[in-house]
């Protein structure tokens, strides 16, 4: 199996806790939120939390505001994608609208990666979105900041940050179960 | 007598499901730094994760692993019991190949996945606590000798007292005795306490 169909985290993985919770937008009608954080040996997964209301009868139909899964196959992304960033202490960063940066080779430690799924959403007199993401390799010490923009909600960009270290510091918390599993890959 | 020798015969789940899934849309929950090992063997691990404090309760993933399989064409089955079923207090027989799990509060309150009964009469005592299983996701594995793995969501309402706060777990059908870690309430009351609207209008009635 090539590392590119290892999952990432595996399953052998307990993951230590990095306490977030956190508004990184807000308007009347649009809450942006993130949760977590799961500290892996190699990487980190976080909970983004949407909130909506209001939403006009019209956008009700087949409305999916993540890139994933979504019917759009443009050059550009529509308005009612949101665009969220992962920007380290370092400046490295990436969005959840590049394209996935697995080779055959494994990560590439210059680029993160951010990877989504699985999600649940919905809703009847209120929408309510929640997905999960996970984003290697592990923020260095300083800010990890989440980067959120979503023009077709009237959410400029916003930003939250957290210490990179405490999610280093959790990340050595984590618990690896079994050793040299080969559905597990070294990282 | 083990912890799950008396299930209780209980419980308001439609009454509880509706709060928490209010809850869910219009609360942003607080995080407390809670990641626990309840029971381990050379092959079977249950974990505990993501617990979230909100007004009314609180919620935790638990995470059930096993190490790479012996025989890939073992037959899996999900290892929670279902809505109800089986049904101890009817008389239904709790496989060993389900696992027991339990919550208690420092003042003895206690809940277990085997209370669950969905429809009861709703004369629960409103302090007894309750738990509900939410979302969950896994594999069972299977043929490339791969080892199973379940993370489940499960609620557990009213919020603890302070003081010790316990999880329990037993697995016969994995080897597991009746395991039980305790940590201390305030983190997750801490993290209750921290829990806000989504919007600043507050939620909605």
């Amino acid at each position: 199996m090539s590392p590119r169909e290892l999952p990432w985290p595996c399953s052998n993985v307990v993951p230590g806790m990095a306490p977030l919770a956190v508004i990184l937008a807000q308007t009347k009608e649009t809450a942006v939120a993130v949760t977590g954080i799961r500290a892996y040996p190699a990487g980190f997964g976080f909970t983004l939390h949407l909130r909506l209301r209001n939403l006009h009868p019209r956008q009700r139909r087949e409305f999916w505001p993540f890139h994933e899964l979504g019917r759009h196959r443009g050059p550009e992304w529509p308005d009612e994608v949101l665009r969220l960033t992962i920007e380290f202490a370092d400046g490295r960063s990436v969005t959840n609208l590049d394209p996935p940066t697995v080779g055959s080779g494994g990560p590439d430690p210059d680029r993160p990666m951010l990877s989504s799924g699985p999600g649940t959403g919905g809703g009847v007199d209120g929408w309510s979105f929640d997905m999960e993401y996970r984003a290697r390799p592990l923020p260095p010490p300083g800010p990890l900041a989440f980067i959120c923009v979503w023009p077709g909600r009237g959410i400029p960009s916003s930003r939250a940050e957290v210490d990179g270290a405490a999610v280093r510091e959790a990340a050595d918390a984590a618990m690896t179960l079994w050793l040299d599993d080969p559905y597990c890959s070294d990282d | 007598m083990s912890f799950f020798d008396k299930p209780a015969k209980a419980t308001r789940l439609k009454l509880v499901y509706a709060v928490w899934r209010r809850q869910r849309m219009e609360v942003l929950p607080g995080v407390a730094p809670v990641a626990l090992l309840l029971a381990r063997t050379d092959d079977t691990v249950v974990g505990l994760t993501d617990v979230r404090g909100y007004p009314n309760g609180f919620v935790f993933v638990l995470r059930v692993r096993w190490g790479p399989v012996v025989d890939p064409y073992e037959e899996v089955r999900w290892p929670f019991p279902d809505w109800g079923t089986p049904d101890p207090l009817a008389g239904d027989s709790f496989p060993d190949e389900l696992l027991r799990f339990g919550v208690q509060f420092a003042d003895g309150r206690r809940v277990t996945n085997m209370d669950r009964y969905p429809f009861v009469p709703e004369d629960l005592p409103p302090d007894q606590p309750v738990l509900v299983q939410g979302g969950g996701m896994g594999s069972e594995g299977g043929r490339l000798g791969r080892g199973a793995f379940w993370d489940l969501e499960l609620t557990v309402q009213p919020l603890p007292p302070p003081g010790p706060l316990a999880f329990v777990c037993a697995w016969p059908g994995r080897g597991i005795p009746e395991s039980r870690v305790e940590i201390d309430a305030g983190p997750v009351l801490d993290a209750a306490a921290a829990a806000r609207p989504f919007f600043a209008s507050g939620v909605r009635s």
